[in-house]
């Protein structure tokens, strides 16, 4: 029984019961600064508590959502029905809110019982899909993540042909961005001599950034240039530490700034609106540009003919008439999230690297990987003191749509193989991660074979039969899942793909394979070639015999 | 036909709808009421499992259906319409963590910025878990409240009473502690510990049914 299980049946201490505060919180009551740092290290510090008050809340949400009546249930449809009205007289051009509306019109009186669902009941018969929901609600008490690995295994194979493609809205085309497309000087309030004079620094501006991209920053929070020159104006500010030199009215010209602590928000010269969120490092380059170092940031461009341009170390950002998000990692992972209208996004120095466009209404979310970072936020540790003029290193990207389908497109030394599927893409990212912080000759040779095998071989269908049980796939990704099937069998804690620990988990695999060797037999099959297999060995032999170089990425280990 | 099935054959049936009058879109469109009306709920319990808090549950509901709304041209049939749709409702909830996160970072002192967090966590070890969140977006509504319908059977007369009161007929705290001549924190007390009771009940009965699996 946790700490909290012990208070919650001990009535004489209601004031410092951590279930008594999560009742009195939830219910709206204030809470003294005492008992609100008491619930939050409850909260913080008994896993148990904090496991079982989330689960308990989303139980409050389930029993409201069940007992709800039929006209509540109304209630919401015309909410929604009146939001998207509002939503498409915001956005008169698209054709599809139009039809949307003249639909509304239409339809809004119409009967609405035709479909209405009937109230449901407590004594409704269970039915097949009950262990489905059974993953669905331990997801809610703390077993999610290890149910939901027991099963995506099993999902892989079969439902590998659905993960195409609303992607295929995704731009792939957008070239990459010349001078004409770099924004253009801000127009400010300053007079057409001083924008020209202006115009004249930016080239020097732009080319001192680039040069001095790996400079430490000071100590100091702001390095305020009070040249005549204004790029952004601080229009808001929120808990600033006191080191930060920023108050609320202050022009800003061509200076780096440091937030350790707090927001603050930059009205820019050509009329962007940019969030900062602590801590975060960014350079203003112009009125209509910035260089995003480390943090979070947030655009808003209202005017569709404004063009505003956002460069971190590993990607430039573009977009007119748009809103989006972007956040750069000292880890050297780069998102961006565009939350209305359409942005570019294209790799810097990283030699045909995809570039793409988001859409916020099919495809919004883009993740960039490129090699770690220092703590300066500039130099490449591993890779680039490697990487010479002939061996670039390495670039990874992961769009998802709306409906989470993912594509990602991984780039090393200048040749890039795409993917379909996230498991995948990531398995091969880390290999690929890996193997680029030495890479030997064969190592860049054994990717450009299997660069090449995605365009001039066909693709590897077949089979791995182990232990009597068969799983079969028609192309690459799915063999790559196949096998991430087989090695969940015998490693079955296996959980992070999408994460540092995720080779640890691969080799883990692979070792509980070996150790288990004893009972690994089967059969692969392989555009119409067998081979038996009785040792882990013996499979990995066959894989690699089989699948030709597509073996050498996504099915072993790097090193193994 | 049970509502189980009538709202499988919608789904198809507005799926191919969708997919075979592609070049159609008024007609289409003309659906959109049906199909707010027809996955409102399976949106609001999927966004509900992660966000635990009534007012962020109806907002990103909503957006979920303004943003299908603004997607429905984009929809290509390859899955099903539901999937697309939970799968707009993830994507949404990772976007209200993302802001959520933000806009508290600057009052970190606060109980509703730690659960944020801690909630976040729990989404983003889904998210992450091996593709764990499309089969978390492929999960039915309704079969998700089966195990709560279960646990709700087996609660004791009184606690039934309790739950019905409140959640089924409306009535207040302040309300049901005037009829039993008890302090409304008391009957407070008296739902959260039976919520708590009816969450370990689906636990136990989920875990049990994935170890007979």
């Amino acid at each position: 029984m946790s700490d909290s299980e012990n208070q919650k049946s001990d009535t004489s201490q209601p004031a410092f019961s951590p279930w008594a505060l999560w009742e009195r919180y939830n219910a709206g009551e204030d809470l003294s600064p005492q008992q609100s740092n008491a619930l939050r290290e409850s909260l913080q510090r008994d896993t148990e508590f904090r496991r079982d008050a989330l689960a308990e809340r989303t139980v409050d949400q389930m029993l409201r959502i069940e007992a709800e009546t039929p006209d509540e249930s109304e209630a919401f449809v015309a909410r929604v029905l009146a939001k998207c009205h509002t939503s498409t007289n915001e956005a008169t051009t698209n054709s599809n809110a139009r039809l949307l509306d003249r639909a509304l019109l239409q339809n809004i009186a119409k009967d609405r019982q035709n479909t209405q669902r009937e109230r449901t009941s407590w004594n409704r018969p269970s039915s097949a899909w009950l262990a489905i929901a059974a993953a669905v609600v331990v997801s809610l008490t703390g077993f999610g993540v290890w149910y939901q690995n027991q099963n995506v295994a099993n999902k892989f194979g079969a439902n590998q042909s659905n993960q195409s493609s609303d992607l295929a809205v995704i731009s792939e085309e957008t070239g990459p961005m010349n001078e004409a497309s770099t924004p253009e000087t801000p127009q400010s309030k300053a007079s057409d001599g001083l924008v020209q004079n202006r115009t004249s620094e930016l080239g020097k501006v732009e080319d001192s950034v680039v040069e001095s991209q790996n400079v430490v920053l000071p100590e100091n929070s702001l390095i305020p240039d009070q040249s005549s020159i204004v790029f952004a104006t601080v229009t808001e500010t929120s808990h600033l530490s006191d080191s930060t030199k920023l108050v609320k009215g202050m022009t800003i010209g061509e200076d780096r700034i440091e937030i350790p602590q707090g927001e603050i928000v930059l009205s820019m010269a050509d009329g962007a609106t940019v969030n900062v969120f602590a801590p975060c490092r960014l350079e203003l380059l112009s009125g209509n540009s910035l260089r995003l170092t480390s943090g979070e940031l947030s655009v808003s461009v209202a005017n569709e003919s404004t063009r505003f341009q956002v460069k971190t170390p590993a990607i430039a950002v573009t977009n007119s008439g748009s809103v989006f998000d972007i956040v750069v990692e000292e880890t050297g992972r780069t998102e961006v999230e565009v939350r209305r209208g359409e942005i570019a996004v294209e790799a810097i120095d990283y030699p045909n690297a995809q570039a793409w466009s988001l859409n916020a209404d099919t495809t919004s979310f883009l993740t960039i990987y490129t090699p770690v970072r220092d703590s300066k936020g500039g130099h490449l540790s591993d890779i680039e003191s490697i990487a010479s003029d002939t061996i670039r290193a390495p670039i990874a990207s992961l769009a998802k749509s709306l409906s989470g389908e993912a594509k990602g497109v991984i780039t090393f030394n200048g040749q890039s193989r795409s993917f379909d599927d996230e498991v995948v893409f990531s398995k091969v990212r880390e290999q690929v991660f890996q193997g680029a912080k030495s890479p030997g000759e064969r190592f860049v040779k054994d990717w450009s074979r299997f660069v090449e095998t995605a365009t001039n071989q066909p693709q590897p269908a077949g089979s791995i039969q182990l232990n009597g049980k068969e799983y079969a796939f028609d192309n690459y990704n799915e063999a790559v899942l196949a096998q991430n099937n087989v090695l969940a069998q015998f490693a079955p804690t296996e959980k992070s793909i999408d994460s540092s620990e995720q080779s640890d988990d691969q080799s883990n695999a692979v070792e509980a394979t070996e150790q288990l060797s004893g009972s690994f037999h089967g059969t692969v099959f392989i555009r119409g070639q067998r081979r038996d297999f009785r040792t882990f060995e013996e499979y990995r032999a066959a894989m690699k015999e089989l699948m030709g170089p597509a073996a050498e990425f996504g099915f072993f280990p790097f090193g193994k | 036909m049970n509502a189980e099935d009538s709202i499988h054959g919608l789904d198809s049936r507005l799926t191919a709808d969708l997919a075979e009058n592609h070049q159609e879109r008024s007609q289409t469109v003309s659906r959109f009421e049906d199909i707010v009306r027809t996955y409102h709920r399976d949106v609001r319990l999927f966004v509900s499992r992660f966000l635990g808090n009534d007012a962020a549950v109806e907002d990103v509901a909503q957006e979920v259906f303004v943003q299908v709304h603004r997607s429905l041209d984009q929809f290509q049939g390859r899955a099903s319409l539901k999937t697309w749709i939970l799968g707009i409702a993830r994507h949404r909830v990772g976007t209200w963590f993302r802001q959520q996160s933000r806009q508290l970072r600057t009052c970190s002192l606060d109980v509703e910025a730690d659960l944020v967090q801690y909630r976040w966590q729990q989404f983003q070890e889904i998210e992450t878990s091996s593709a764990g969140a499309a089969s978390a977006t492929e999960i039915d509504a309704e079969a998700e409240l089966i195990l709560l319908r279960s646990c709700l059977q087996k609660l004791k007369p009184p606690q039934r009473e309790l739950i019905q009161s409140f959640y089924f007929e409306d009535a207040t705290a302040e309300s049901i502690s005037r009829d039993q001549g008890r302090s409304a924190g008391s009957v407070r007390m008296a739902l959260l510990r039976i919520r708590d009771a009816l969450a370990k009940c689906i636990r136990q009965q989920a875990t049990r049914r994935l170890n007979h699996e």
